[in-house]
């Protein structure tokens, strides 16, 4: 039998985005219900394994991937969303990134006010820079590389709290150590009245006069206002769905991908303990300063199953690197992309993402990639394990040389993705998907409040900007006072 | 069913021929609980990767039938990983793709399991080893 529920505001998925949204609006009075397609994950049942966490954490067990599989897509699925297995990086986006996205129309309320509501989530989520003694060994031979190479680096803020250090944060915090959206924003909001559906992933939106149907697998919601915070990869594949928006809907997605490079160390660095991610080399990040492009080097963090999944070469360069685990330090380029990937809905409703580096993105992979390198050799690294099929080890930064003559074609390169964004990009042109309201162009009473919104790629990780979008888009409709 | 089955041999086989050496100390992927994680995986997948993943599994039976005289699942573990690095530079995508993704989920399904870590230096997992004082979890009510 189909369940049915009224509500003045109905918000849809229930990650960084969904999550800041839907608290503002009940925090500020308003009825509302948020539907989220995953359960809601218990911690206390989060047993540390890959092979049990990533089938439950993820969409499609963690085995999406672009359609031609050259690339894995991570995502989350669940109350939360992605902030239940993200690393608790919490970076607000750069000024100039900002500035830029202002010029075309994309920040609801302009540099200055998306600047003053970032510190606003980052209070929510209790950021706060990673302790000295937190730095695990894996973070600190970045640090020492990058001295060396006279790169700038930052000790990064997470949002952890009397983290004990076990290094899961990728499958689950056992032990509710990280502030994620549970913390920061859906326990508040329940006081208030929020109330969640889980286990309700919506179909479609249909709008009808002054009401907006929201219809979902035994589930209808009859709403004045809809959000739409089902991520990157699943808000535009909605909105196709519904027959909303323009049909350059999913054509703007980036993806930050992500290349892996690893270097062995003669002392022991146990890379999967501690604080994953709490150094970030930021010299080359060209949008720091208002540049295009750039690239923020930075650790990789994964258990033993996941690192061996992106190993290079094959039988005694697989065995030999996997046996040396334990002296490996993981890292890897973090692309700021310029150019535009795409994502549309299949036959069986999953995305297809179409996406490969070219142009100055694949140049400055190769170029981060090499930098990675340098810095790891700088560091006191025996060897250096790179990503190229062609050129899996190298020896001495000598080796380096001629690596963007290196095949660069779909699987000549290990690349991934956890930061999908930029699908439905607001701004103030009529070729923007989504006004600076938030509405979606065309709908009446629809709006966007997730990672899609994002103009272009962000550069940082992206979770205190996807919050910051929900809150505002809130805040803005409030404004309006049109619910 | 059958190819299930055939399928399974050719994804132990290329495990082998992934991560086996002779100078370290891995267990054999036969003395591991290798072949049913990657049946774990494989139906995880979604439907339409998997029917790849079938058809790769065969055009890798075909091509080692043709070049060896034997299919994939038979061959010594060095051909076998031979086969496989002429793969990684096949000028062909398919090829390549499906190299790619024999790769992840074979080592991933290898080094999932306990009976390697060992030898990586990898302890596991704190639970059941070290105390750690879990916060509460957040109140979010009754979520029906
Ligand atoms: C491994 C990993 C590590 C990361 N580490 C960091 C980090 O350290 N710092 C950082 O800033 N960022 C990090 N990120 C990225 C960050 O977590 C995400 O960018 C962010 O959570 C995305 O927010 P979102 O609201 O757009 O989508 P999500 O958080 O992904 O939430 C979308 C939600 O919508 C639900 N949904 C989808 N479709 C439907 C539907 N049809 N109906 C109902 N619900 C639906 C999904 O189940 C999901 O719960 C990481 C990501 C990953 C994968």
């Amino acid at each position: 039998m189909t369940r049915e529920l009224r509500c003045q505001v109905c918000v849809i998925g229930s990650g960084a985005g969904g999550s800041a949204a839907a608290a503002t609006l009940a925090a500020a009075g308003r009825d509302v219900v948020l539907l989220e397609a995953g359960p809601h994950h218990d911690p206390s049942t989060f047993d540390q394994r890959e092979t049990t966490m990533m089938p439950r954490l993820f969409e499609d067990g963690g085995l999406t991937a672009t359609r031609d599989q050259s690339m894995a897509v991570m995502s989350g699925r669940g109350l939360g969303g992605s902030t239940v297995h993200n690393t608790g990086l919490a970076v607000p986006a750069p000024r100039p990134v900002l500035e830029r996205w202002a010029e075309g129309g994309g920040l609801p309320l302009g540099v200055e006010g998306f600047e003053a509501a970032q510190g606003e989530v980052m209070r929510r989520l209790g950021a706060r820079v990673v302790d000295d003694d937190e730095i695990n060994a894996n973070n600190r031979v970045l640090a020492d590389g990058a001295r060396a190479r006279g790169l700038e680096f930052i000790i990064a803020r997470h949002n952890r709290e009397r983290c004990s250090g076990c290094g899961y944060c990728m499958i689950g915090c056992a032990y509710n150590k990280k502030r994620n959206a549970l913390f920061a924003w859906l326990e508040g909001a329940v006081a208030n009245g929020l109330r969640i559906v889980v286990d309700a992933p919506v179909d479609r939106i249909l709008e009808r006069g002054d009401t907006t149907h929201v219809r979902g697998r035994d589930l209808q919601v009859q709403a004045e206002e809809v959000f739409i915070a089902a991520s990157a990869l699943r808000t535009p594949l909605l909105l196709r769905r519904s027959g909303l928006g323009l049909r350059s809907v999913g054509t703007n997605l980036r993806l930050h991908p992500f290349a892996p490079v690893a270097a062995l160390f003669d002392d022991r660095i146990a890379a999967w303990r501690g604080v994953p991610q709490s150094v970030l080399v930021t010299g080359d990040a060209r949008f720091f300063h208002g540049g295009r492009g750039g690239w923020i080097l930075m650790a990789g963090a994964a258990g033993p199953a996941a690192t061996a999944a992106f190993v290079p070469g094959h039988g005694r360069d697989v065995a030999q690197l996997m046996g040396r685990y334990e002296r490996l330090a993981f890292g890897g380029v973090l692309l700021h992309d310029e150019g535009c990937s795409s994502v549309r809905g299949r036959r069986d409703g999953r995305p297809a993402v179409k996406s490969w580096p070219r142009g100055e993105d694949r140049d400055g992979l190769v170029a981060g990639i090499r930098s990675l390198a340098e810095l790891y050799f700088a560091a006191g690294a025996r060897q250096v394990f790179l990503p190229f099929t062609r050129r899996p080890r190298v020896n001495s930064p000598a080796d380096l040389d001629g690596l963007e003559r290196l095949p660069f074609r779909p699987y000549d390169v290990t690349l991934s993705s956890v930061h999908p964004q930029a699908s439905v990009p607001m701004g103030a042109g009529r070729d923007a998907p989504v006004l600076p309201d938030g509405r979606v162009r065309g709908a009446r009473r629809v709006r966007v409040a997730d990672g899609s919104l994002f103009p272009g790629s962000v550069g940082v990780p992206p979770q205190v900007a996807i919050m910051t979008y929900g809150m505002l888009v809130a805040q803005v409709m409030l404004a309006e006072g049109s619910s | 069913m059958e190819s299930d089955h055939l399928m399974g041999r050719v994804l132990v086989a290329a495990t082998e021929a992934f991560v086996s050496s002779d100078d370290n100390h891995l267990p054999p992927v036969a003395d591991t609980a290798t072949a049913d994680r990657l049946a774990a995986l494989v139906s995880q997948l979604p439907p339409d990767q998997r029917r790849l993943l079938r058809m790769g599994t065969r055009a890798l039976q075909g091509i080692s039938l043709l070049r060896y005289g034997r299919r994939f699942h038979r061959l010594p573990t060095d051909r076998a990983r031979r086969l496989l690095q002429r793969l990684e530079r096949a000028p062909l995508k398919p090829l390549r793709r499906l190299h790619r993704v024999l790769k992840m989920l074979c080592q991933y399904a290898y080094f999932a399991g306990e009976e390697t870590w060992p030898a990586c230096g990898y302890g596991g997992p704190w639970l059941g080893r070290i105390d750690v004082a879990a916060d509460a979890a957040p109140d979010v009510g009754d979520l029906s």
